[in-house]
């Protein structure tokens, strides 16, 4: 255990900015340590309704209430829930096929590459949300049709970042040398190539991750997405906007939340940006 | 091991493992092209690069093959290990695919992987037969001990080692099935002179050890002096000469030959 953390400790004084990456990864700890409380205890439950409606922020209620009482802590712990639920899944989805679209296309090369990658061209040309909002007219709203559209939608730009990782290294000597040792393609594209992706590909992931924590919360504020009454942070705004003067905390706490996500994220990505080689 | 043929569209025949003959390598009659990749959609022309190639190794036969650049030389190590789709005439080898050594030994390791995993990846995708774990690691301090590395290295990787080491650990993977024939392209170029002293020292004691044949690729007269016995000289695609390293060396025949050996300084 103490060798695990020592070792930690000299991989992250390798990366570029260690400040920047720890200030981002303390950030992030908070807000995924607020969703894991929320699974076991809240102050009151997400969808309570009481009589004291929109309440400032008091010690009963730290967030304040909304206009039907409800207390707004417990609503932002039920919603970053969802909203990272859907933004990880989006990633899983679109990085994993984007991954494998772009590795198989940038390895094999070729007229199925052409293809593919025109198809993609055209999927990157549309706005993230405009395609989302594609997908849900086509297939309806809900959470997880969220996650599927917006995970579609995220296909393309990292089928074009891997793909072109791939078409960097595939020329490279290490790589021709272990073609001459006998190593079938597969395991030149998965265990060979992949590993030496890993830095670009993970900064793009935390960029990814944010732009999806984003998508999610523009998605639930235009009102497709979580439906109501169980809360997500996009929705939580919308419904709020229209009591924004009167109880401005009912707004700022989702939204500071929203910001909070994106901004620890955004540090990680900052600060592990530059590493060619990846964590090894 | 059973001989294999594979044919190229235009005729050429690549054979593998082809216990028939006494030699090493045997190629004769070989051209190679490449394909003209500016076109699309149009029927694709071909650059001949290698014209009526033909020479041959024997078991134990240390061979140079000098040129110019461009000359041809990288093209006819890569038809060698049958790399190279579009050529005609034959390549026939008595042994397994070559395994190479590449001029530079900072591109040729994997940066993300250790030395120890490097090694036993050839090992991992033998196709003659499967190795275990214990048998892997055996295998690989046997060949480290050879290449006169430390067993101590096997964790680091390859960014941690210098050029000397890399190449030393290049030289240990191509020969970890143990190969009978080995193509060490520009293997000391990126080396500077003491380092390049040592690796070709240990080529050419592998060579006296194993019984190795090598085909080695260098623009360096001297180089190919101190290690070959055989000397083949290229230029523009084509064997302008063949002989022993002694015979060449004194008596050039052609003035390609003599022009090489006067900027050596060797003449």
């Amino acid at each position: 255990m103490k060798d695990l953390v020592a070792r930690m400790r000299a991989r992250i004084k390798q990366l570029p900015h260690p400040n920047l990456f720890c200030a981002g990864a303390l950030i992030t700890a908070a807000i995924v340590l607020m969703v894991v409380v929320g699974l076991f205890y809240m102050p009151y439950g997400p969808t309570v309704m009481s009589p004291d409606r929109m309440q400032g922020i008091s010690l009963q209620h730290l967030m304040g209430t909304d206009k039907m009482g409800r207390d707004v802590l417990s609503r932002v712990m039920y919603g970053s829930r969802i909203t990272l639920l859907v933004a990880l899944g989006t990633m899983i989805i679109g990085a994993g096929t984007g991954v494998l679209v772009g590795a198989i296309t940038g390895y094999y090369g070729g007229i199925a590459d052409e293809i593919v990658m025109r198809v993609m061209d055209v999927l990157f040309a549309f706005p993230n949300v405009l395609l989302a909002l594609i997908f849900v007219s086509l297939f309806g709203s809900g959470t997880f049709k969220v996650m599927w559209a917006l995970g579609i939608s995220f296909i393309p730009s990292f089928a074009r970042v891997v793909r072109s990782e791939y078409i960097r290294c595939k020329h490279l000597d290490y790589i021709k040398n272990a073609r001459l040792q006998g190593v079938g393609n597969l395991r030149v594209i998965f265990v060979h190539i992949l590993p030496n992706v890993s830095g670009v590909l993970l900064s793009n992931l935390l960029i990814g991750f944010n732009n999806a924590v984003l998508a999610e919360a523009a998605l639930s504020f235009l009102g497709i997405g979580s439906q109501p009454p169980f809360a997500s942070l996009g929705q939580m705004i919308a419904e709020a906007q229209a009591i924004f003067f009167r109880v401005p905390s009912a707004v700022l706490g989702p939204g500071f939340v929203v910001v909070l996500i994106v901004l620890g994220f955004s540090l990680m990505g900052e600060g592990i940006r530059g590493t060619s080689e990846g964590l090894e | 091991m059973c001989a294999k043929t594979y044919t190229s569209r235009i005729g050429g025949t690549y054979t593998v493992g082809n216990e028939a003959q006494s030699e090493v390598l045997r190629v004769s009659d070989l051209d190679v092209y490449y394909k003209d990749r500016s076109k699309i959609l149009q029927p694709r022309t071909l650059d001949q690069v290698l014209y009526d190639v033909g020479f041959s190794i024997e078991p134990g036969e240390v061979v140079g093959l000098c040129g110019e650049s461009g000359s041809g030389k990288s093209t006819l190590s890569k038809a060698i290990c049958g790399i190279i789709p579009e050529f005609s005439g034959s390549i026939s080898l008595g042994c397994e695919r070559p395994q190479m050594v590449f001029q530079n030994p900072f591109n040729s390791l994997n940066p993300v992987k250790r030395i120890g995993w490097l090694l036993e990846e050839p090992l991992r995708v033998d196709p003659n037969r499967k190795w275990a774990q214990a048998e892997r690691e055996a295998r690989v301090l046997e060949v480290v001990c050879q290449v006169g590395l430390e067993p101590n290295l096997l964790e680091r990787y390859p960014k941690e080692l210098s050029g000397g080491q890399r190449q030393r650990v290049a030289i240990a993977a191509a020969l970890m099935r143990a190969p009978r024939f080995l193509i060490a392209d520009e293997p000391v170029s990126a080396l500077d002179v003491t380092i390049q002293a040592q690796v070709l020292g240990l080529l050419k004691s592998l060579h006296e050890e194993l019984g190795l044949s090598i085909l080695f690729i260098s623009h360096d007269l001297r180089v190919v002096y101190q290690v070959c016995s055989k000397v083949l000289i290229m230029r523009q695609g084509r064997i302008v000469e063949q002989g022993s390293v002694d015979a060449v060396y004194r008596h050039p025949q052609s003035e390609y030959t003599l022009q090489l050996l006067t900027a050596a300084g060797l003449r």
